[in-house]
């Protein structure tokens, strides 16, 4: 039995982060009730693991890593809408266009840009942008801090070009 | 104006039009999880279960030791048997083993790997029986050649054997061919994209 106590202390915690969540799912998903699903999925995972969250790390780097993992491992989106270019995609694309939950008109070109990138990519995008130390990248990605060195220097510079074109 | 920092600025500041209460919030720990391993894990299951009832499902499989003693090989045949249970066991613990260790709590790497592994398991221990019952068919048909009576009559006839042969192969190739599918379609379409993820996050960049 879980103590009522520790379900609303989850809830605050994961209230005050959502963004972070919102972040991932605007990143992954390519409609509004996608977002809100994975959104959902996301919540069930991190509340399930939260006897495993100790304290040590802050909530928001937990939340990258259960994110994360979700998105890229649990979370299985229909990918014919994406995969194919027909009639279809152009109703997605028209889906696409008024998924736009981000007010920024520079923020919503950076998604649509990064829609096509693979979804370690995508990770590697998210963790860039927040801004983490390297050791917190690897730790996150589980590879060694010299190849999350390598990886983030080679996104950087995909981003840059991406910015010049 | 779209530089590196500005973006960073921004993507830092952003603000998202749907923002949940702590109400839905609530709501939406209420609801059932729709994440796929269960199903690779119960598939997992309801295939084990198969290879251990495979010996009910089969008719005469008791009746057909006699016939291995006819052919001198029951000793064979209760070794391949055995063994075929014993790595049973083994890969449903080495199965079980790498299921304990799923945790979204971990780093995506060793995420990756433990899934793929529990995975890999149920296929090593498919790979492994479909090896033995190559090995087990071929065995059985050669002594069967040299020792019954009614394959030493057939051989008699014209182009029979090969035909025997032939049928047994093809028979062979249908059952890996449905496995095969059942692996492309069933597993395949959800571990691709993981074991593709996996080596992108492993794979030492230029």
């Amino acid at each position: 039995m879980i103590p009522q106590n520790q379900e609303a202390d989850f809830i605050t915690l994961l209230e005050e982060n959502q963004n972070i969540i919102h972040k991932i799912c605007r990143l992954y998903t390519q409609s509004e009730a996608e977002h809100k699903d994975l959104f959902q999925e996301i919540s069930i995972q991190l509340w399930r693991s939260f006897d495993r969250f100790e304290g040590k790390s802050k909530f928001s780097t937990w939340i990258y890593r259960v994110g994360l993992n979700t998105a890229i491992t649990l979370y299985r989106k229909e990918k014919k809408r994406i995969d194919t270019y027909t009639l279809n995609d152009e109703i997605s694309r028209i889906e696409l266009d008024q998924y736009d939950p981000v007010i920024d008109e520079q923020l919503n070109w950076l998604y649509q840009k990064i829609e096509k990138f693979s979804e370690i990519d995508k990770a590697l995008v998210l963790l860039y942008l927040e801004d983490k130390r390297y050791d917190e990248i690897a730790d996150t990605l589980g590879i060694s801090a010299v190849n999350a060195r390598v990886k983030m220097n080679r996104i950087k510079q995909r981003l840059k070009k991406m910015i010049k074109q | 104006m779209k530089d590196l920092e500005d973006l960073k600025n921004k993507w830092a500041k952003q603000d998202f039009s749907q923002s949940y209460s702590k109400e839905e919030i609530k709501g939406f720990l209420q609801k059932k999880s729709t994440h796929s391993i269960k199903w690779i894990f119960y598939l997992s299951i309801v295939e084990f279960v198969l290879y251990l009832s495979f010996p009910l499902l089969v008719p005469n499989y008791i009746k057909s030791f006699d016939y291995y003693k006819s052919l001198n090989l029951f000793e064979f045949s209760i070794v391949t048997t055995m063994l075929g249970y014993v790595l049973l066991l083994y890969f449903m613990w080495h199965f079980f083993q790498n299921y304990k260790k799923i945790s979204v709590a971990n780093s995506i790497k060793d995420h990756l790997s433990a899934i793929l592994n529990t995975r890999r398991a149920v296929n090593q221990y498919f790979y492994f029986n479909v090896a033995i019952l190559i090995i087990f068919t071929i065995v059985v048909l050669v002594a069967a050649l040299e020792r019954d009576k009614n394959m030493i009559a057939l051989q008699e006839e014209n182009n029979s054997l090969i035909m025997i042969i032939f049928m047994i192969g093809i028979l062979i190739a249908i059952i890996l061919g449905l496995f095969g599918l059942l692996y492309y379609f069933v597993y395949g379409r959800f571990l691709r994209p993981l074991k593709n993820n996996e080596k992108e996050l492993l794979r030492i960049e230029d």
